[in-house]
């Protein structure tokens, strides 16, 4: 078995330290993307429409009207 | 300005000062939390750009929280508490013997039992652990494949109760083996016995996992050292002959279930395709079928701005070669892990790992037990070669 050169060590190394590096920068977002998912989730289950009767109540004694809705 | 909101053990805080009213001005974003017994930490401050991926999907999430009132916010936590609480259930499987405890204990910093020269697991037993943050997993400890026919075929009823119940399903294959039948048929036999809506779930939920990928040999592994500790890295050689028996494994095992799968990734840009395939959430998209690698190509070719997307997606149905031993590859396994965890086990999964940190670091000291050939030379009557001689 012929032996690795410098070249080629410096090569294998590079390629798995940037695939470690692309995976782990996709790990954080996809853990993120879940929890934000899943938080939003439980919001909605949570709260249910009474999000929608507060507003309509906060806008009928204040007059104050939210500019956005939530998209959830 | 900087707004500071700390809630033990709930992954979100609740920032004051933040409402609906101006969510353009959440301009930076930091959500450093930690789950467990360490207290939540979400740190807003303005008059930054955003530093979290995915752009204005988390100050959605804050206006979200933020609108709140106290008793929804006190329930809210309580159902976070009570999910994330639950052990996160991890069912492997394969042949007796290809290193599935060990490469959990890697991961997950539990202790099961490993090293047993017999299979002695006859029916499947929960094995509740505790990780390396002290949260628990359980793991639906398999009895292995291949005992005897008369076994297997008694063993996957119970195959099929334990992986429907379980998170996440790896299957794990040696890496050092070339034989599908016995893996083939006994996910055959499985699924035969299931209803369509069991077996597109069961499909769907699996990961299939070379282990001992340390043993493809003999083109060399580089240890890339770095002090005290260190990494492992295939050379080329090494790196082809692995994907070529990960992609083999592929053709056999993933590709015939093609029309039971499903892949899905997150999404932190916009996306939008009109393809009854995809199917697109608020921060992910999964895609029904199997996403081959010509698949991927073409849709890449079509809608090159999604390229990264498609490639994740692909990613979805590869066999994935790890080592335990080596700390291998064990970043894309949690990842294709995380893909495939539904909504509710996230918050399980991120108290057990704490976060999305895996380390690829084996220390000099373990590295160095590795080398198992000691020469001695008969004509010298003396040792010529011992790695453990050697002064690194």
């Amino acid at each position: 078995m012929a032996s690795l050169s410098d070249e080629e060590i410096l090569d294998a190394v590079a390629r798995q330290m940037q695939t470690d590096q692309d995976y782990r920068r996709q790990l954080e977002v996809a853990v993120q993307s879940k929890n934000d998912s899943w938080i939003k989730r439980l919001i909605r289950s949570v709260v249910g429409d009474l999000v929608e009767i507060g507003r309509a109540v906060m806008a009928a004694v204040t007059g104050w009207f939210m500019p956005r809705q939530p998209s959830w | 300005m900087r707004y500071d909101a700390t809630v033990a053990n709930f992954p979100y805080g609740f920032v004051r000062g933040i409402g609906p009213r101006h969510p353009a001005s959440c301009g930076y974003l930091r959500n450093s939390w930690r789950t467990g017994t360490t207290a939540a930490v979400l740190t807003v401050n303005l008059n930054e750009r955003p530093e979290t991926t995915g752009g204005d999907r988390v100050p959605d999430t804050v206006a979200a929280l933020a609108d709140l009132s106290a008793d929804q916010q006190r329930r809210l936590q309580a159902r976070v508490l009570a999910e994330s609480s639950k052990p996160l259930t991890i069912a492997i499987m394969g042949q007796t013997g290809v290193g599935k405890s060990s490469l959990l204990n890697t991961m997950f910093g539990s202790r099961l039992r490993v090293g047993d020269v017999r299979p002695t697991t006859k029916v499947p037993e929960p094995v509740t652990v505790p990780g390396s943050t002290g949260h628990h997993l359980t793991v639906w400890d398999m009895p292995g494949l291949g005992e005897s026919a008369r076994s297997d075929h008694a063993y996957l009823a119970m195959y099929r109760d334990k992986l429907s119940e379980s998170d996440v399903v790896l299957w794990a294959i040696h890496a050092d083996s070339r034989s599908t039948l016995s893996d083939a048929s006994a996910l055959d036999a499985m699924l035969a016995g299931s209803s369509a809506a069991q077996r597109r779930a069961l499909v769907s939920k699996m990961t299939f996992i070379l282990t001992k990928a340390d043993l493809i040999t003999p083109p060399p592994w580089i240890y890339l050292r770095d002090g005290q500790s260190g990494s492992f890295a295939p050379s080329a050689s090494a790196g082809e002959r692995i994907t070529e028996k990960a992609r083999y494994y592929q053709e056999m095992l993933i590709q015939p279930y093609g029309g039971l799968q499903a892949a899905d990734t997150y999404l932190s840009d916009e996306f939008s395709i009109d393809d009854p395939r995809f199917q697109v959430g608020d921060y992910h998209v999964r895609y029904t079928g199997f996403m081959s690698e010509s698949q991927c190509a073409y849709f890449s070719s079509a809608y090159p701005q999604y390229r990264a997307v498609f490639e994740r997606l692909c990613d979805n149905h590869r066999v994935i070669p790890v080592s335990a031993l080596f700390r291998y590859n064990l970043v894309q396994l949690t990842i294709a892990i995380v893909n495939k965890l539904g909504e509710s086990a996230i918050g399980r999964f991120q108290r057990l790992t704490n976060g999305s940190e895996v380390t690829t670091a084996v220390p000099v000291s373990a590295m160095r037990q590795l080398g198992n050939i000691v020469i001695w030379d008969k004509q010298k009557a003396a040792k010529t070669f011992d790695l453990d001689d050697i002064d690194l």
